[in-house]
């Protein structure tokens, strides 16, 4: 019903002629406008400056504000150099076409320094839920059962609050493994005004509500549907821990439904101190490791512990916490909405009575697949490994390609009920913050019970539902996520799914295999054109056969025409007719190829060739010629190396064929028209689809022609990376004399400077030659 | 909302190139063929050649209001009464010239690709082509056309290239065919071959360089320009005059003649599928500006909710002229021939106005500052 309501809806709005660019769209625009024709109208939707760390949300992106982003991303001294050459307009301060500095815009004006390369610019918002007003949080009673509105009790402690965010400042980024940890920090940290006071002045729960943002994500609402979605909106509190282990136990065991979960397993406990202190551990079965329970907490906490007389509860707590466990991730957590997160989660949470804070500890590990080879991105010279259904693995395996620092994994939860985690990668100082912005506060903005895979994230944050091209870039290649992470793009993760998000994607990049930058660049370019010729073969070959044969058989030569004409004598249908039976006949093989179980799968190909091939031409279903245009169009469609692109040319095959049988190359010629209207239409994360060719911007020499690697100098424009020089102008220094030092085999990375295309000319030419390299 | 999108400067001049080229595909030859006799590649560049020095006189109204379109412009110089009269000329033009050209070219369509289906039929999905690209604005239709423009290109080249065999360049003389002061006659009169020009002056707040607005209006003419002639040279070495003026579409039956081998030959289709695209963007051009002149008349705060009513007029106008010999002159003597006092005299009015306006305004200052 829902989906008939959005096509109801889409209908609706068409017909009422809604701009099909509706305002409060993302734009990730290219280009900065002129400041003399419209600065007016960008004046009235630049946001305020918002404070470091302040909502990313809360700058909703209207087109307007991003004008005003892009150009205060194409300008500024304080930044090196605009990112669009020849756009500066004006010397002086960075400023947005609103006339603020560009800080407005979400970039700083002076950027600090890091040791690794990047120039990081102030803390990036973080993602905080339930900042903005949200509907009344759903709450499910069940018969016989207690309502537990974990959400509604909380009051932490301060303590727990600095010593987790001590630690975690500690370490220059969160590891995968502390992600879950991190994120309940920030869902703490965000709960709103009782929150504030106790964390400091920095804290990015403090930072201003949003308007504009989401409403409560649902992104910590509690464990459960009765949680409800929305965390952090107003009143939502989660209480505290008791100081009684009995209260907290038994809470606790409401919660789970302990003696109905039988994987729910509660360990009590005595710490043999004197008298001994009752203690318990509350962990999911399967979810955590066994060794790691009994040999990291159980035995040292019940053997090996010797601790002196009369202790206080919370001396114990913090001995325990100190001396005792081994485990390399410990927190402390001092409400049950976190003790919950966790062990669903698969740590094991310690209470210790008289204490009012449980210690977390990280104990996940569950059964998994290891890493294999990629299944749908083959390729025959290049990286043999794919994603699997491990968040942490996949992250591992991103990081593993990537090793610098400025690589971030945060984490957001998504669904109510699958709760799963999801990563957002991107690299800090590259990426353009308000992309990273965007992705979250799409993902943030999910309400859906379960998300299970990328392939349903996508639906959920793609910008066009309703056009048939997707507007993500699906990949399980984590070479290749890379890869475009390193151009500036964010990748999404999702725990459970071996397939990762690339946002935004262009048409282009939809046509691009991994494989293409393995190889030396006239192979690739090779590769690249071959597929062009595919694409083109997969939606228009059928098409432009029944054109000929139906509406000009003139254009086809005379010795062709008599011999396609002698073997369609005996066929009693007509060509179109003929066409689709065997495309039909096709998508049906192909169909059952897939689902065939695997023992049978060779049988298919036999029926499919005998059916297809022979039978169908002796039986004079169909003429020979159209078995071998259906085969071309077959391979043309697989040779697109994005599955979800050759889908979307499977299915728009079969309206240029209704087309041409209608209307022939005038029919094909008006599909393409307004095939290509609705691609130049689309956006993919506020980036135009047929970007950077439509609109126009420099692509960096990796589009439909593949570079040689050495020249593809510049990231592509149309992302607005804080940085666009990818490697300096000459990568084969080795060429120049006395261009390397050969002491130093790996000479150390070098801080990037902020170097815009606006001077690139100079920038490049200058310094280009002197040795930078890339970062 | 009436300026949503952003254009950039590529996609501008590609847009008006399209714009002001396609109509080489249609009738266009064979009315500069009937003026301009064995020099009738020469009237095209006299032609553009003026109505270049009229965008000029546009550029610099529009320079001097900025973030105003042409129409707007008007009713600010010249008050709302006349600042109406002259959009409702620009309508006039851009309306005329889009239905002529839909007419030729389902015309076209249906002697080349479908004789016999009815030509109401051929109208109709252009109309509603048509009125898809406009729904989806100008933004999409300029990166259409920049997406599109390496078709024309080829296109252009190839038939020029792939014509030469056929052609006999002695057709090109006498050199300046009826005669220097002839050619220049008729290519000033009619300079309106380039009004699409004004195109520029409508979208003008959506351009993301609006300080390039009269390069990119230039840039376009002289590309125009170069096409145009290029092509119509071609056209009078492969037809000789008189036939090249008998011939209802040259550029079709010059692509009739390609042969290069038995097996590349009757490749007319093949480039009828471009020119349908051509098509099909010109016509998206000319209804949304035409539309958009319409909205700004108006003071509408959105364009699209007139697209039906245009879209019906437009399809029931196209078929006013009786054949396509009477619509070819339509375009040519009526819309081509008067069309320039719209789009390039009226702005030298207005622009003279506005002097005269600030000249005044600048003297009561001085007399203020005197007293």
């Amino acid at each position: 019903m829902g989906f008939l309501r959005d096509v109801l809806n889409e209908i609706v709005s068409l017909l009422s002629f809604e701009s099909p660019a509706r305002e409060e769209e993302f734009v990730l625009d290219t280009q900065p406008k002129l400041p003399g024709l419209t600065s007016d109208v960008a004046q009235a939707g630049v946001p305020e400056p918002s404070a470091p760390g302040g909502p990313a949300r809360g700058q909703a992106q209207t087109r307007n504000q991003s004008q005003g982003q892009s150009q205060s991303q194409g300008q500024g001294q304080g930044q090196g150099q605009s990112l669009n050459e020849g756009r500066s307009q004006q010397p002086g301060p960075a400023r947005s076409c609103s006339g603020r500095p560009s800080a407005a815009a979400g970039l700083p004006e002076v950027l600090p320094r890091t040791p690794y390369g990047f120039v990081r610019p102030r803390k990036m918002s973080t993602v905080k839920v339930g900042a903005g007003p949200t509907p009344r949080r759903p709450t499910i009673s069940r018969p016989g059962t207690a309502r537990h509105e974990i959400s509604d009790e909380i009051s932490p402690l301060p303590r727990g609050g600095k010593d987790s965010r001590a630690r975690q400042q500690n370490v220059p980024h969160r590891s995968t493994q502390q992600q879950g940890q991190g994120q309940e920090q920030e869902q703490e940290q965000s709960l709103g005004p009782e929150a504030g006071p106790a964390r400091g002045s920095g804290d990015e729960g403090a930072g201003p509500k949003s308007p504009g943002g989401p409403a409560g994500t649902g992104q910590g609402g509690g464990s459960a549907p009765r949680l409800g979605g929305g965390q952090g909106q107003k009143g939502d509190e989660v209480k505290p821990l008791a100081e009684s282990l009995q209260a907290n136990l038994d809470a606790l065991k409401q919660i789970l439904h302990y003696g109905l979960n039988s994987d729910v397993i509660v360990r009590e406990f005595d710490i043999p101190t004197t008298p001994p202190t009752k203690a318990a551990i509350v962990f999911m079965e399967g979810l955590s490791s066994k060794d790691i329970i009994n040999l990291a907490i159980l035995q040292p906490l019940m053997l090996i512990s010797n601790l002196d007389r009369d202790l206080r509860a919370a001396d114990v707590l913090e001995i325990v916490e100190r001396r005792l466990l081994p485990g390399n991730q410990v927190s402390r957590k001092d409400n049950l909405r976190g003790i919950v997160e966790g062990v669903i989660s698969g740590t094991t949470s310690l209470f210790i009575e008289g204490c009012s804070t449980a210690l977390e500890i990280e104990t996940k590990s569950w059964e998994h697949r290891g890493v294999s080879q990629p299944t749908a991105e083959m390729v025959v010279h290049g990286p043999q490994e794919a994603f699997n259904e491990t968040l942490k693995n996949n992250v591992a395996l991103v990081r593993r390609r990537m090793r610098t620092p400025d690589l971030v994994s945060e984490v957001l939860k998504v669904g109510t009920l699958s709760r799963v985690d999801c990563a957002v990668l991107y690299v800090e100082g590259l990426t353009n913050p308000k992309l990273v912005a965007e992705v979250k506060r799409r993902i943030n903005g999910i309400r859906a019970d379960q998300i299970q895979d990328t392939g349903v994230l996508e639906q959920f944050i793609e910008d066009r539902p309703f056009v048939l091209v997707p507007q993500t870039l699906s990949t399980e290649r984590p070479d290749r996520m890379a890869a475009f992470l390193s151009e500036g793009h964010v990748g999404i993760l999702l725990d459970g799914s071996p397939f990762g998000l690339v946002v935004p994607a262009t048409f282009w990049s939809l046509l691009h295999a991994a494989e293409d930058h393995f190889l030396r660049w006239p192979f690739g370019t090779f590769l690249r054109l071959v597929r062009m010729v595919a694409l083109v073969v997969a939606l228009l070959l059928p098409a432009v056969y029944i054109a000929m044969t139906n509406f000009h058989p003139e254009m086809i030569p005379t010795d062709l025409l008599l011999a396609i004409a002698a073997t369609r004598e005996r066929v009693p249908f007509p060509t179109a007719i003929e066409v689709l039976i065997m495309e039909v006949s096709f998508e049906l093989i192909r169909e059952a190829g897939i689902r065939v179980p695997g023992v049978i799968g060779p049988t298919l190909g036999i029926v499919g060739a005998l059916i297809l091939g022979q039978a169908a031409v002796a039986a004079s279903i169909v003429s020979p010629i159209l078995v071998i245009i259906v085969a071309l169009t077959a391979l043309g469609s697989f040779a697109i190396p994005n599955f979800n692109m050759a889908f979307a040319a499977r299915i728009t095959r079969f309206v240029y064929i209704l087309f041409a049988a209608a209307f022939g190359f005038y029919g094909i010629a008006v599909g393409v028209f307004i095939q290509m209207m609705i691609y130049v239409s689309t956006r993919s994360f506020g980036v135009p689809f047929m970007s950077p060719i439509a609109p126009f911007a420099q692509s960096g020499g990796d589009l439909v022609l593949r570079y040689p690697s050495w020249s593809m100098e510049l990231r592509p424009a149309f992302l607005q990376t804080q940085h666009r020089e990818r490697q300096p102008e000459v990568g084969r220094k080795w060429t120049q004399s006395g261009g390397v030092d050969t002491s130093s085999p790996s000479p150390p990375a070098q801080p990037q400077q902020g170097v815009g295309a606006g001077s690139e000319g100079k920038t490049r030419s200058s310094q280009g030659k002197g040795g930078r390299r890339r970062a | 909302m009436l300026e949503e999108g952003r254009i950039g400067t590529n996609e501008a001049i590609a847009a008006t190139v399209y714009f002001l080229s396609s109509k080489l595909f249609i009738s266009f030859p064979q009315q500069m063929a009937t003026v301009g006799l064995t020099a009738a590649w020469m009237v095209p560049i006299i032609s553009f050649g003026t109505g270049a020095l009229g965008f000029l006189i546009i550029a610099a109204l529009l320079k001097r209001y900025p973030r105003m379109s042409i129409v707007e412009i008007g009713e600010e110089v010249a008050g709302p009464v006349l600042g109406g009269l002259a959009a409702l000329g620009y309508l006039a033009f851009f309306f005329a010239a889009t239905i002529l050209v839909m007419r030729e070219f389902s015309e076209t369509v249906g002697t080349a690709l479908l004789p016999r289906t009815p030509l109401s039929v051929i109208t109709a999905i252009f109309v509603l082509v048509t009125l898809v690209a406009v729904f989806l604005g100008a933004e999409a239709l300029t990166r259409a056309a920049f997406l599109a423009a390496p078709l024309i290109v080829v296109t252009l080249v190839f038939l020029n290239i792939l014509s030469l065999p056929q052609a006999n360049f002695d057709a090109m003389f006498p050199l300046f065919g009826p005669g220097l002061g002839k050619l220049v006659y008729h290519g000033v009169l009619h300079s309106a071959v380039a009004g699409e020009v004004m195109f520029l002056g409508v979208i003008a707040p959506q351009l993301r360089d609006g300080q390039k607005l009269r390069m990119m209006g230039l840039v376009s003419i002289a590309m125009t320009a170069v096409f145009t002639s290029v092509s119509l040279l071609v056209f009078v070495t492969v037809f000789p005059y008189p036939l090249c003026a008998h011939i209802p579409y040259p550029g079709y039956e010059t692509s009739t003649l390609i042969y290069v081998g038995r097996f590349f030959q009757r490749v007319e289709v093949a480039f009828v599928f471009l020119w349908v695209i051509s098509g099909c963007i010109e016509l998206g051009l000319g209804a949304y500006t035409s539309t958009m002149i319409l909205a700004r008349m108006l003071k509408l705060p959105v364009y699209r909710p007139i697209l039906p009513a245009v879209a019906i007029i437009g399809y029931t106008l196209a078929f006013v002229p009786p054949d396509v010999p009477t619509s070819t002159r339509l375009d040519f003597e009526l819309v081509r021939t008067f069309g320039g006092i719209a789009v390039f005299v009226v702005p030298a009015l207005l622009l003279l106005v506005a002097q005269v306006k600030e000249a005044r305004k600048a003297e009561g200052r001085g007399r203020t500052r005197g007293a």
